[in-house]
Formats: C-alpha cells, sequence, structure tokens
C-alpha cells in the first residue's frame, strides 16, 4: 500500500468516513529478504500507530496478514485481499482473508486490449508474483477459449531475461499485459513495473496494459491500459464498512462491478491507435488540453475576482456617499453629542478629582486610625502592666498606709498616747513594762501570732485561777507575750499589771508596724526590680558567680515554707551536680516565680515536686505540680508577658516572662509539657564551664 | 468567766492579716479575738477549733481569691454550718453578678473592697457587731 491510496482513502466521503483514523501506508517489495525486513518494520510500527484495521494486498500480503494476525496484532482486524481461494480456505481462521477477483480484470483487460488493436493475433501476459501467479494458469485457459483466434502466451514471474526469452520466440505478440505491475523479478533483481514496462514499449515497441492499481504510486503508471480503477476504494469501502459495522463482512468479496479501465491517450498516440476507437467507459488520461481547458478554472477565478473586486468597489463607493450625507446630517448631532458627552466627562472627572480627594483622605484617615491602633496596642500592653503594678503595689502600700495609721494611733490615742501611758506607770509597773517591753517588741517579729497559743494561754490562765482569762491571753498573745513561763502569765495577769500590757501591746504594735512596713517595702521593690529586670535586661549589675542549684532553690521554697496550705506535700529530690554561672538572686525569684504558679495552679492540693538533674552539660530543674494544667488556649504564649491564668489585673502576667528571659539569658531553656494531672516546668542552664 | 467572741481574717496574703488585725485590734481592743488564717483551709480548722474551745464566732471576713478554696466557697461552707456567723467579702474585683448570687445565698453582710480604708472596716465592723446585739 502507498500513501496516495491511504490518502485517498481518508478523502473519502465524510459520511461514510471515520476521521478519526490515521492511515498509515506501508510498501512491501516482493523479494523474500526485504519482505521479511517490512514484516518487521510494520509489527515495529504497529504500536507506534496502534492500528485498528490492517488492510494488506497482494499474495505475499496473506502470508502477511496471518503472520501479523498471530504475533503481532493478534487483536486486529487484519483484511488481505488477493488472496487465492486456496489460501483463503488455509488460513480462514488466521485473517479476514478477502480475494478480489483479478480474473475479472485481466479478462477486461484483454477485451480493451483487443478493441484497441483489433488486428492483434498474439498477446503476452505477464504474470507477475503478486497476481496469485498460479491461479493464473487456469485463466489463461478461460481466456483462450473466449478468443480462440488469439495466442495468448503467458510469462509467470517476468524479468527482463523471462520476458526477453517470451517475445524472441513469439514475434508476432501485437501487444502485452503486465499483470500486478509493483514490484516485478523474481529473479533477485528487483525491477519496478512502470520499469518493465518501459523496456518493453521501448525495446520491442510493443504497447503494454497494465493492471495498474491506481493506488501505486504515479511512477508506475506506463502502460496503456489500467483496470480496476476504483480498486483502493473498494479496498477502502471493505475496510471502512469493517470498521463502522464493527462486524466481519463476508470473507468473499467478489469485485467485478468495481472494475473500471482507462486508456492512456499519449501511449496510444505513440502506438498509432487513434484515441477515437477507445470504447464507451475507458477513459482517456493524460490528454493533452485546450487552453480554455487548461485555465478554466483561473479563468474563472479570475473573473469571479474581478466580479468580487468591483462590487465591493461600487459598495464601497455608494456607502461613501451615504455615509458623507449622513455623516453631515449626524455630524450636527454628533458635535451636540460630543459638547453634552465633554460636559459628562468634566462632571465624571470633576467626581473623581473630588473621590481621589476622598481616598487621599481615607488613606490619611487610615494611617491616623494605624497610629491609633498602635498607640492603643501600646497603650494596652502599658495599662496591662500598670493594672499588674498597681495591683502588686496595692496590698504592700495599704500595709503601709495601715501601718502608718496604727503607729500613729499608739503615738496619739484617746488615753494621750504611748508616751502618757508609760510615764503614767508607777515604778512597780514600770519594772514590769521594762522587763517585757523587749520581749513584746521581739515577739511580734513572729510573722502569725498563732491562734492555738492564744487558747493555751487562756487555758493556763484559768489553771493558774486567773479571772477574764480570754480577754488577758488575747492582749498578752497581740502584745507578742505568748512564750511566757506560769510566774510570768501570773505576774503579767494580775490586775495591776494591766496597764503594762496594754502599754506592751502598743509597743509590740509599734515594732508590728515597722516590720509590716519593712515587709510591704521589700514586695514593692521586688515588685519593681522584677519590672525592671525585665524591661532592662539582667545583666545590668553583673553580679554573676557560681550558683549550686540546690542552694538556691532552697532559699526560694523557704519563702513558702509556712505558707504551703496544709493539703500540698512538697517533695525534693536533688542530684549532686556542678554549679552553674549566674545571679544567685534572679535566680531565687525564677524559683519562686515557678513555685508560685504551681502553687496557684493547685487549688485542690496535691504534690509539687521539685527536682534538680543533669543532662550532658545542662543542670535540669523540674518543678512539677499536680495542679489544674495550663488552658491549652494560651500554653503556646504562656512565656509572653501579660498572659495570665488569674483574671485581669490580679496579676501582672510577667511572671513566665521574666522566668524565660532569665533562663535564656543564662543559655538556657524554659519549657512546659502536660501530665495527667498538672503541669511540668523544665528548666535547662548550661554548667559552668570552669567547674 | 465571760465568753471572748471571735473576728476571723481570711487573707493569703499574710501582710494584709497583719495589717487588718492591727486596725482592728486598735478600734476594738480586747473586746473581740482576733483570728488569721492564710487560706481557706486554715480558716475551716480555725473555725473548729474555736468552736472546741467554745469560742463563738461573729463574723468571719475572707478574701475572694486565695490559692485553694477560693472564699466564696468558703463561706458557703461556712453559712451551710454556721448561719448566725455574718460573712464579709473582701476583694479587689468579683464579679457583680457572682457577687449577688453568693450575696443571696450565703446572706453576705458586706463586700469589702480593695483596697479598702481603715475607717470603712471599722465602720464593717461596728456595724455587724452591733446588728448582732
Amino acid at each position: 500500500m502507498e500513501q496516495s491510496f491511504a490518502s485517498r482513502w481518508q478523502a473519502r466521503d465524510p459520511k461514510t468516513a471515520v476521521f478519526n483514523y490515521r492511515f498509515a501506508a506501508f510498501s512491501f517489495p516482493a523479494s523474500e529478504k526485504a519482505y521479511a525486513l517490512a514484516v518487521g518494520d510494520l509489527a515495529e510500527r504497529l504500536g507506534a500507530f496502534n492500528l485498528r484495521l490492517i488492510v494488506a494486498q497482494g499474495d505475499p500480503s496473506t502470508d502477511l496478514a496471518v503472520l501479523l494476525r498471530k504475533s503481532y496484532a493478534p487483536e486486529t482486524p487484519i483484511i488481505s485481499i488477493e488472496a487465492t481461494d486456496q489460501e483463503r480456505v488455509k488460513h480462514r481462521d488466521q485473517a479476514l482473508l478477502y480475494q478480489y477477483n483479478s480474473h475479472d480484470y485481466t479478462a477486461e483487460i484483454l477485451r480493451l486490449g483487443i478493441r484497441l488493436f483489433p488486428k492483434a493475433s498474439s498477446v503476452a501476459i505477464l504474470v507477475n508474483v503478486g497476481s496469485g501467479d498460479q491461479s493464473y494458469l487456469p485463466l489463461i485457459e478461460e481466456l483462450r477459449a473466449e478468443h480462440p483466434m488469439l495466442r495468448i502466451v503467458p510469462v509467470l514471474n517476468p524479468t527482463r531475461s523471462t520476458v526477453d526469452e517470451a517475445l524472441r520466440d513469439s514475434p508476432k505478440v501485437s501487444f502485452v499485459i503486465l499483470l500486478s505491475p509493483g514490484w516485478v523479478g523474481a529473479d533477485g533483481r528487483l525491477l519496478l513495473g512502470s520499469e518493465l514496462i518501459d523496456w518493453i514499449e521501448q525495446g520491442y515497441g510493443l504497447p503494454v496494459l497494465s493492471s495498474i492499481q491506481e493506488f501505486a504510486g504515479s511512477g508506475m503508471v506506463g502502460g496503456v491500459g489500467v483496470t480496476a480503477r476504483n480498486y483502493g476504494h473498494a479496498v477502502a469501502d471493505l475496510g471502512l464498512s469493517l470498521v463502522l459495522d464493527g462486524k466481519e463482512p463476508e470473507p468473499w468479496i467478489s469485485s467485478s462491478g468495481l472494475a473500471t479501465s482507462f486508456a492512456d491517450y499519449q501511449a496510444l498516440l505513440r502506438f498509432g491507435v487513434s484515441p477515437s476507437s477507445v470504447p464507451n467507459g475507458v477513459e482517456l488520461i493524460n490528454q493533452p488540453v485546450s487552453f480554455w481547458v487548461r485555465y478554466r478554472y483561473l479563468i474563472a477565478t479570475g473573473i469571479a475576482l474581478l466580479f468580487i473586486a468591483t462590487s465591493v468597489l461600487v459598495g464601497v463607493l455608494l456607502l461613501r456617499s451615504r455615509q458623507r450625507r449622513f455623516l453631515v446630517k449626524t455630524n450636527e448631532t454628533l458635535e451636540l453629542k460630543i459638547a453634552d458627552r465633554t460636559a459628562e466627562l468634566r462632571a465624571a472627572n470633576e467626581e473623581l478629582e473630588a473621590s481621589n480627594e476622598n481616598l487621599a483622605l481615607m488613606i490619611r484617615r487610615n494611617e491616623a486610625m494605624q497610629d491609633n491602633l498602635l498607640r492603643h496596642a501600646r497603650e494596652v500592653t502599658l495599662g496591662r502592666l500598670t493594672a499588674g503594678i498597681d495591683h502588686e503595689l496595692n496590698t504592700p502600700l495599704n500595709a503601709i498606709g495601715s501601718a502608718n495609721e496604727a503607729i500613729c494611733l499608739v503615738l496619739s490615742d484617746a488615753e494621750g498616747g504611748i508616751a502618757e501611758r508609760i510615764l503614767s506607770l508607777d515604778e512597780g509597773q514600770e519594772r514590769l513594762f521594762r522587763r517585757y517591753a523587749p520581749m513584746a517588741i521581739g515577739g511580734s517579729r513572729e510573722a502569725l501570732p498563732n491562734g492555738a497559743d492564744s487558747g493555751s494561754i487562756e487555758e493556763r490562765l484559768v489553771g493558774l485561777g486567773r479571772g477574764d482569762a480570754a480577754t488577758i491571753a488575747g492582749d498578752l498573745r497581740d502584745a507578742g507575750l505568748a512564750a511566757l513561763e506560769d510566774d510570768q502569765l501570773l505576774e503579767l495577769s494580775r490586775a495591776d499589771a494591766q496597764p503594762v500590757v496594754q502599754a506592751l501591746y502598743r509597743v509590740s504594735a509599734l515594732g508590728r508596724s515597722t516590720r509590716i512596713i519593712d515587709s510591704a517595702l521589700e514586695r514593692i521593690v521586688d515588685v519593681l526590680r522584677t519590672v525592671r529586670e525585665y524591661i532592662t535586661g539582667l545583666h545590668a549589675d553583673g553580679h554573676e558567680r557560681r550558683v549550686v542549684l540546690r542552694e538556691s532553690l532552697d532559699r526560694a521554697l523557704l519563702l513558702f515554707k509556712n505558707r504551703l496550705p496544709a493539703s500540698i506535700a512538697l517533695e525534693t529530690d536533688y542530684r549532686d551536680i556542678p554549679p552553674v554561672r549566674g545571679n544567685d538572686a534572679v535566680l531565687v525569684r525564677l524559683w519562686t516565680h515557678l513555685v508560685q504558679n504551681a502553687l496557684q495552679a493547685m487549688d485542690s492540693g496535691g504534690i509539687l515536686r521539685v527536682s534538680v538533674g543533669r543532662d550532658g552539660g545542662f543542670a535540669v530543674v523540674a518543678v512539677d505540680d499536680e495542679g489544674k494544667g495550663i488552658p491549652p488556649e494560651i500554653a503556646d504564649t504562656i512565656f509572653d508577658p501579660f498572659v495570665t491564668t488569674r483574671p485581669l489585673a490580679e496579676g501582672m502576667g510577667m511572671g513566665l516572662a521574666y522566668c524565660k528571659k532569665v533562663v535564656e539569658s543564662m543559655g538556657g531553656t524554659i519549657t512546659h509539657s502536660p501530665k495527667e494531672r498538672g503541669t511540668v516546668f523544665t528548666v535547662r542552664i548550661p554548667l559552668d564551664a570552669d567547674a | 468567766m465571760s465568753v471572748k467572741e471571735a473576728i476571723l481574717v481570711v487573707d493569703d496574703e499574710i501582710i494584709l492579716l497583719l495589717s487588718m488585725r492591727q486596725e482592728l485590734k486598735l478600734a476594738f481592743g480586747s473586746r473581740f479575738a482576733f483570728e488569721m488564717a492564710t487560706s481557706a483551709q486554715d480558716a475551716l480548722a480555725a473555725i473548729e477549733r474555736l468552736g472546741g474551745q467554745g469560742t463563738p464566732i461573729v463574723l468571719i471576713i475572707s478574701d475572694w481569691l486565695m490559692p485553694g478554696m477560693h472564699g466564696d466557697e468558703l463561706l458557703r461552707k461556712v453559712h451551710a454550718e454556721h448561719p448566725s456567723i455574718k460573712l464579709v467579702l473582701l476583694s479587689g474585683h468579683a464579679e457583680d453578678a457572682q457577687m449577688n448570687a453568693l450575696a443571696e445565698e450565703v446572706g453576705l453582710y458586706a463586700y469589702l473592697n480593695k483596697p479598702y480604708r481603715r475607717t470603712e472596716l471599722i465602720d464593717l465592723v461596728r456595724g455587724a457587731v452591733a446588728a448582732d446585739r
């Protein structure tokens, strides 16, 4: 098959053609070696083309079809044309084989030759290998029977030598018929059919009629007559119907009805045959054409173009004149419209400018708003900090105020104040006062007078037979005189000792007030230091030295010892580790914050575990509580300043931010992780490298 | 022997306890025994101890926000067992709604705002113990 066949197939009636198909055409020479190569080539291409249908032609193609069907394309329908009857039977199940009846058109060629060369008495029929060779012997007999006056010389497998031999022996041959003229010559030297035809025509001066299939290349055309002009179409129809219907057609197709003939005008002239003797139904090809015929399409096209151009020109001119009239008319309207539009545009422009100004204003406002927001954020931060500081300072400041009021009261009460009270004591009372005053002042040092003491004093007084034991006991206790021996109790519970007790109580109040002020001031300094250290950084004082963590932790825990609720147990687990480098006071505050946080979380009690350990070059301190845990929503921000689990203003929310800053300034880390119950804060501080 | 009445103050801030106790002492002298507790748990223990001693408690002033049990819970417990004790809640900031609910529930005598003025405290306590009479 050649390209021209494929393109013809593609050009079929769109109603019947399947345009989704691509057509690949391959041509096969008759030599076995070349044929084997071609099969391999085709097989290779089958995959590339994803062929849905293979149409093969000629005797070798029967084998090809079977081979492809068996080995390369078991699912692909293959139509093989011109298979002989025997092959068709032999390969019935292996390929779809169709015999395109070559006998019929061979007979037709012969009839055409006799019509064209009526005086012919002898004809040579070259039966090429592609024509079904052996099956042509019965055909030759049939033709001889049909034309008894004609001598028919068959040449099987024509080559130059066999043809030469046959024609030399049969000098009266009038014309030659070459069947299947694609590739000829089974003697190993392949020859194009057209070459053989030229060779016969020029060497013997004999006309050759050839069953040239139209889809064979133009290079093969050279004979006088051709049959089966629609051969390619028939193949195409066959293939298309197979594809379109999806079912296999009858495996035997007779094609006699499809055969058409034509004659080569130039060849006829060459052999002295009048083209007028060409019978009806035979088309003449290669006819000379008249000027008019040759150029009719060009001329027609030229005229058509001229006409169109003229029409366009006339149309344009007409339009122009109409437009001109129209323009004159509409110009005035347009001018009015333009004026209107100009005014509109001006208005729009002004509007735009106005809105531009608005936009600029909005941008300025936005900027101002952003400034406001930033300022607001700063103010909020500052506000929170201030509120926190305010809250933290509130209690100590109030305590100072309260202590001051107490001092004022003691100095100037209704009875003339402490001075008057002391001065009014008699000698004995004064002695008593002098004896107990240091104890009263010192006794108030105890942070929290214990109610149990007052109870025991009262019980002891009752035991000693004193009346009004409760009042005296309370007064003594408030005077810081809880730890008294029995004789001291007796001495101070006498009625005449009561002015002394009152004076002692007031002295004790003065002492207590100073201590309240002391402690409050300490708190205030502590709060301010925390804020300052957080804001200005920690290294300002540079008081770094070796710190033994267990000692540092103990100092911090000492602050909580007296305040630990009964429901909370404190456990410590200190491993012996090298010291770290840091500021001891800062570290104590760090632990204080962590422990305080832990305690605040342990509303319902539990065990607070504090441990010191080592992990490589790091000291690891863990503060492990059984508290209520950190709410997930603040777990990520817990180390940010001003984050607190306590209600707003209840604390500064700076504790953990402070801790983080402290730890990180020492090259360490602080992390927290939840447990089943509670939280563990883990602090890692690098060990002192010099230690 | 006259049985002295007690006033119990509960706050986790020792400094506040000391101040308040001193203020009360200076104002009321030996008229009351002033008991201090640094947590609700301590307060409950003190109430039990005073009860054992036969010392009647006339007034409890408790902070709201303390580690462990909060003041409102303490006052609820006390009110349930000793409905005659007058109760004062002390706080820097308690929600009005919570306060009203608590006031209704335990018949809160008063609410003392932190920071309080000395005279406020004295007047409040004076009123509380006088109303008792």
